[in-house]
């Protein structure tokens, strides 16, 4: 449905996507992670035919998107980060507006913006002006324009990050129930979990790069090395410098009385830590494997980045 | 079209809640009362504050109560129409507000003609009612020197061709620096370098401004030439505005 080859987009000097490649299939949801200033809201403005770009291909829906002329795509909905609209119109003023713009027929248009009021839940305030909303309101009233006109590919920009944890729950209900009616969907967010939640793949975007393009399991399986967490009798001094060289392990973690060993590689470790531990001869209280969270493998992944 | 009906409906809702129907209602009309009786209680003022020959001097008739108005159109109804809509098309690049629009199919070029159109007509519409009420009180309140009905509303129609000209030089300039206050200043400037540059005889029935002095003169000799260029002066800022727009936008 999306293919996005080898994308590159710079302001002025600054290169913020260096070539970016990556694949979202019909009826799927892709989670674009990556932190603050990474480039995911451009890249979903390119995406849209918002702004344009500097190299590479992009094919939506088997059509080409021409990167000198930005042309609104048909068939797409966006829901930008901090959506913005004329303010002195009510919400349901506002969805008529956009419906007239796609030359939706009056009554047809009442029926479905009725609908996607009840949708994310904004009947209550949808003859109010939109000046009195709050964030998330104007949040909700968002995805409802997005989603106007029934649209087969869906862009939402951190669509959660303004919702109260009921609302947040509703959206992302919404979003796999779009899934299940054959929508694509795009989206990007910070949270983690939220992205574990409802995305099908997720492409990981840092320094300008995708470092990571794939299902959550294989992230997962391919780094998602556990963590061991011993308590000693009493915490031993310079345990650091006695473990450094030790290949399997990657870091060394002390907190409180617990120190936490990551690793490197399962089976060395596997084999080896008990007669690691053995050799440091200090009493062992216990000694505990731990899962890693799709935090700690992003924060590594991206630390890994660092130094490349 | 589907575009140019939303976008014009917008523009009137618009113009309604944020009061902008009403500061164009006062620019325009209130002068159009306000003038003509101004000027008939002037010499009765002056009358009790100086000695009654004074007063006498100031004759004021039907022409020059029309021509006052003809002034403040061009003064201070001017003024307050570009403080009215100088925000208008910058706030619409600056701002995200044409994401939604634009990404649900809108058409650049549909939204910037409605734009002009909406205000074009608005102010023509004012204007022209302007010039009756003062035509109506000017002929009421004064007796001489009186002037064609006819010639009253082609001078409407001149200034209304000017203030297209005024609205489509801002959306030019909106379109170009993003800010509506520099936009509205730079229109003031040229406003009144064109003010000198019409004096001089070769250049000036090319200028948009000799809009303005033939109104004030009445006369219907040679004004093809103007409107003529006034309007493809405006077909071209048009064009570059749309370009503009397109270009400067989302980038
Ligand atoms: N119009 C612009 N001109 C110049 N630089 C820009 C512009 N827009 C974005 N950038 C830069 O591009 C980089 C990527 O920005 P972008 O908004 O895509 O990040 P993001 O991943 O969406 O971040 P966030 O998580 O904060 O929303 C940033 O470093 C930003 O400063
Ligand atoms: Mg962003």
């Amino acid at each position: 449905m999306i293919k996005v080859f080898n994308l590159t987009k710079k302001y002025g000097n600054y290169e913020v996507l260096k070539g970016i490649s990556f694949e979202i299939e019909k009826g799927t949801i892709y989670g674009l992670l990556g932190r603050n200033g990474a480039g995911k809201t451009t890249t979903m403005n390119i995406l849209t035919g918002l702004i344009d770009y500097n190299r590479g291909e992009i094919y939506i829906n088997g059509k080409m998107l021409d990167k000198n002329k930005r042309k609104p795509l048909e068939e797409i909905g966006y829901l930008p980060e901090s959506p913005t609209f004329y303010t002195y119109m009510t919400g349901s003023e506002y969805l008529l507006f956009i419906s007239k713009i796609r030359g939706i027929p009056y009554k047809k248009a009442k029926k479905e913006i009725d609908k996607l009021l009840d949708l994310v839940k904004l009947k209550e305030a949808a003859n109010k002006k939109i000046q009195t909303y709050s964030r998330g309101m104007k949040q909700k009233l968002g995805l409802a324009v997005a989603l106007l006109d029934n649209p087969e590919i869906i862009f939402l920009d951190e669509p959660t990050s303004a919702l109260d944890p009921e609302s947040r729950y509703d959206i992302f209900n919404q979003i796999l129930e779009m899934k299940k009616n054959g929508k694509t969907i795009l989206l990007s967010t910070h949270i983690l979990s939220d992205a574990e939640r409802v995305c099908d793949y997720i492409g990981i975007l840092d320094k300008g790069k995708i470092i990571f393009s794939g299902k959550i399991k294989e992230l997962k399986q391919k780094y998602a090395l556990p963590i061991y967490d011993i308590v000693f009798e009493n915490l031993p001094h310079n345990i650091k410098e006695k473990l450094n060289n030790v290949k399997w392990i990657a870091d060394i973690k002390i907190k409180n009385d617990t120190v936490s060993i990551y690793i490197n590689d399962i089976e060395l470790a596997k084999k080896n830590i008990l007669s690691e531990l053995s050799k440091l001869d200090i009493p062992v209280i216990s000694l505990q494997q731990r899962e890693n969270t799709l935090e700690d493998i992003f924060i590594r992944l991206v630390k890994q980045n660092e130094y490349i | 079209m589907n575009t140019f009906k939303a976008y014009l409906k917008k523009e009137m809702l618009e113009s309604w809640r944020q009061y902008k129907y009403l500061l164009l209602f006062i620019g325009i009309i209130l002068f159009a009362i306000l003038d003509p009786i101004l000027l008939k209680l002037l010499p009765e003022i002056l009358k009790s504050k100086i000695n009654g020959d004074l007063a006498s001097l100031i004759q004021i008739d039907i022409k020059s109560a029309v021509q006052n108005y003809i002034k403040d159109l061009n003064q201070v109804t001017l003024l307050i129409v570009l403080l009215t809509l100088m925000g208008s098309l910058s706030d619409e690049i600056s701002s995200q507000k044409l994401i939604f629009p634009y990404s649900k199919g809108a058409n650049l070029s549909s939204i910037v003609i409605a734009k002009i159109l909406h205000y074009a007509v608005t102010i023509s519409i004012f204007i022209i009612f302007g010039f009756i009420i003062n035509y109506y009180y000017a002929v009421t309140l004064f007796s001489e020197n009186i002037i064609a009905f006819k010639n009253v509303l082609i001078s409407a129609a001149l200034i209304s061709i000017y203030y297209f000209f005024v609205i489509i030089l801002l959306m030019f300039l909106s379109s170009i620096f993003k800010k509506g206050v520099l936009a509205a200043l730079l229109v003031l400037m040229l406003h009144i370098i064109s003010a000198l540059l019409v004096n001089i005889d070769k250049i000036a029935k090319f200028i948009p401004y000799n809009l303005i002095s033939l109104a004030n003169s009445f006369t219907t000799e040679n004004i093809l030439t103007t409107i003529f260029s006034v309007l493809l002066y405006c077909i071209i800022l048009s064009l570059l505005t749309i370009k503009n727009y397109k270009n400067n936008t989302f980038a």
